[in-house]
């Protein structure tokens, strides 16, 4: 028997063009460093590992397939005949998750939801005006990436699913990628996954570059607090704004009723939903995403030239998003006769609550009695809302 | 042109619309602090 049919992950190697071989290589490499790296904490373990793993073993397990095509038993992303896709979800044992729950954009909503339920929407109505204008600040990379992406050669939709990455909001990019550009879906949301685990490292460097010392310990006096509203009025409220949003923009319903459904369950106070789609749903569904997201990223997938256009573009706009965000930090502080922190302002890019606590950590650092977390939760989830609201805007008007 | 225009019509939407529901939750906050209000009295 000939030793390279015997193990056909090493055989597969010596019938592939080079390069295809050498970047199966460097990614089976690099899933083990996202596996180092997600148990370091330096990025989120809750992606990074699963999808660390997923990543070497599609670049290792690669087979002879039927009529000499070369290809692995877990996933085919780019099956779109209904024949194809029935004989592989028989197969490719992740099929099934990829085509029912990834390709459709479920998973994104049921991380939607799990968010909403982490989100006390009490921040929000506390401080509305601030928090807006902080997450509008927030959306600048959103904005402003678009056209350097169309000037980079990328088309309407894909140049608008990358800006989103700038949104920081994982589960709005795979939902705008699979609305606006579906034959860019793979690449853009592995792009945006891997910055969005970077920000929480990231952008502390942000904070120290823009903002001095003198000021980044502020504290923020006279107050409202989150507890000055109840939570019928927190439930009445998301409700109101589901109804207002789904009503302006049906293409992001899926969105908003995920995420207001996940606000409304945490203000209904039914704990066993509440534990269902926490511990169940966004667990479930983040180590699934992961998982897909690392088996996406076979050799040949990356191939493709606009890989690097993604890599360059996604670190921008997250990168002008932290920009923007301090902005807004800083024309509140003026607004408010510096009685506020532009720390905050980092809050409005939604990663949440990521950039929140990455706030509250960097100002503590500096006064230990300062506590921001108030108003940088608030920033925070309207930074969801407005992504959301500016993800459907661009595929109302793209659409 | 055409593609400064797409984020302007983006950002200028997404203004109007989230100072919208920042005005919505104000005004329902203050409508429901009255009722609360007036229902202690």
């Amino acid at each position: 028997m000939n030793f390279l049919n015997l193990f056909q992950g090493i055989g597969t190697m010596f019938h592939q063009e080079p390069s295809i071989v050498i970047l199966r290589i460097v990614l089976i490499f690099f899933g083990g460093l996202l596996v180092y790296l997600g148990k370091k904490g330096t990025l989120e373990p809750l992606i990074m590992i699963p999808m660390g793993i997923g990543m070497i073993a599609v670049n290792a397990g690669m087979l002879f397939l039927s009529g000499g095509h070369i290809g692995n038993l877990i996933i085919d992303p780019l099956l779109s005949s209904t024949d194809d896709l029935m004989k592989y979800m028989q197969i490719n044992f992740l099929q099934p998750v990829y085509t029912l729950t990834f390709s459709n954009g479920l998973i994104a909503c049921l991380v939607f939801m799990g968010v909403g339920v982490m989100c006390d929407i009490g921040y929000v109505i506390a401080n509305p005006f601030v928090s807006i204008t902080i997450a509008l600040f927030g959306e600048m990379g959103t904005i402003l990436t678009y056209p350097i992406a169309r000037l980079m050669g990328l088309s309407s939709g894909a140049a608008a699913a990358t800006s989103i990455i700038g949104g920081a909001d994982g589960p709005m990019v795979l939902f705008a990628s699979l609305k606006l550009a579906p034959a860019y879906f793979v690449p853009i949301s592995i792009v945006a996954y891997l910055y969005l685990s970077l920000t929480y490292g990231g952008y502390p460097f942000l904070i120290k570059f823009l903002v001095p010392k003198s000021i980044r310990g502020n504290n923020v006096t006279h107050r409202k607090t989150r507890h000055d509203v109840s939570s019928g009025q927190k439930l009445f409220f998301a409700v109101a704004i589901c109804a207002v949003l789904c009503l302006l923009f049906p293409v992001g319903a899926p969105l908003f009723l995920s995420f207001f459904l996940g606000i409304a369950i945490r203000e209904s106070g039914i704990v066993k939903y509440v534990n269902l789609i926490q511990e169940v749903f966004l667990y479930g569904a983040t180590f699934f995403l992961g998982l897909m997201l690392g088996v996406l990223c076979d050799a040949k997938t990356l191939m493709n030239p606009i890989v690097l256009k993604l890599l360059v573009l996604g670190m921008l706009a997250l990168l002008l998003s932290g920009i923007g965000g301090l902005l807004g930090g800083y024309f509140v502080y003026f607004i408010k006769h510096r009685n506020f922190n532009p720390t905050i302002g980092i809050a409005g890019v939604s990663c949440v609550p990521s950039t929140a606590k990455v706030a509250q950590r960097e100002v503590a650092k500096i006064n230990r009695s300062a506590f921001i977390l108030d108003y940088a939760l608030g920033a925070n989830i309207c930074g969801v809302i407005t992504t959301a609201i500016l993800t459907a805007v661009y595929i109302s008007v793209l659409g | 042109m055409m593609t400064l225009l797409v984020p302007l019509q983006v950002i200028g939407i997404g203004i109007v619309v989230s100072y919208g529901i920042a005005s919505l939750i104000k005004g329902l906050d203050v409508c429901v602090r009255r009722f609360s209000k007036a229902d202690e009295q």
